[in-house]
């Protein structure tokens, strides 16, 4: 995260942002679009935060931006065997656990800074951020709703990210899609379990 | 318009025991990968950055 620390400062991406900076450039138009038409809408009804960080030589540089919001995963299991013999005169009802989790819902890195490791340094930053302990909630998994394409799937497996569905058949009958039809977005999700700091070893 | 989020649904079936086997995995491989350097990067990173 050297490039981060050394070179940029970490900010809330408002208003103030998009009157003061250079559009965001990350080479995806979908991308660029959010940045510059739909962010603030989407903070100001509360369905997300945005967050960027600019080039402390060039303020007006946006280095990279990225989404958060509060999801969850929800995992619907059958009762275990020894609560089937209880119940076993009862219509066995499902059990639905639910993991609280973070929904990085944008993320991109300017395309002038490909190739400097922005974009593992800001996925390092976002993990550390959910496992710091000043972090007010918990929160287990990062999820993340990847572009189905090669590039932006392998720099989330190579972050550590894997499918939440096996195949994309199982992800597109979960989310009643068509089979037939092509899956634009993948779910990916990290277990923020699997890290270390320092507090955990006390 | 950008492309919409998808909801993240509930894990279901097979889905559901594929995923319970991989974070009881994790639960048994926690706090494998060492992140205090991170994190501690990234308290600098906060102490130094703009509302």
């Amino acid at each position: 995260m050297g490039f981060l620390l050394e070179k940029c400062t970490f900010r809330p991406y408002n208003q103030e942002i998009l009157d003061s900076c250079e559009p965001f450039d990350c080479g995806n138009s979908d991308l660029n679009g959010f940045f510059s038409k739909d962010v603030i809408k989407y903070t100001s009804e509360l369905l997300g935060k945005s967050y960027c960080f600019t080039l402390d030589e060039n303020p007006k540089v946006i280095v990279c931006a990225f989404t958060v919001s509060n999801d969850s995963i929800k995992v619907q299991t059958l009762p275990n065997s020894r609560k089937k013999k209880v119940t076993k005169r009862i219509p066995r009802e499902k059990e639905t656990r639910s993991y609280p989790s973070v929904l990085i819902g944008r993320l991109g890195v300017n395309k002038n800074f490909g190739r400097l490791g922005v974009g593992s340094d800001l996925m390092d930053f976002i993990k550390s951020w959910f496992v710091h302990p000043g972090n007010k909630t918990g929160c287990r998994f990062i999820v993340v709703d990847s572009y189905n394409t090669p590039k932006p799937l392998l720099y989330y497996t190579n972050n550590g990210f894997e499918p939440l569905f096996s195949t994309e058949e199982q992800e597109k009958e979960a989310m009643n899609l068509p089979l037939d039809k092509p899956l634009k977005t993948r779910l990916l999700y990290f277990d923020l379990i699997l890290l270390k700091i320092e507090e955990q070893t006390e | 318009m950008a492309t919409a989020i998808k909801n993240i649904p509930v894990l279901k079936k097979e889905a559901a025991s594929t995923f319970n086997e991989k974070i009881e995995k994790n639960i048994a491989n926690r706090a494998s990968v060492d992140f205090s350097k991170k994190v501690s990067i990234s308290s600098k990173i906060l102490a130094k950055a703009k509302s």
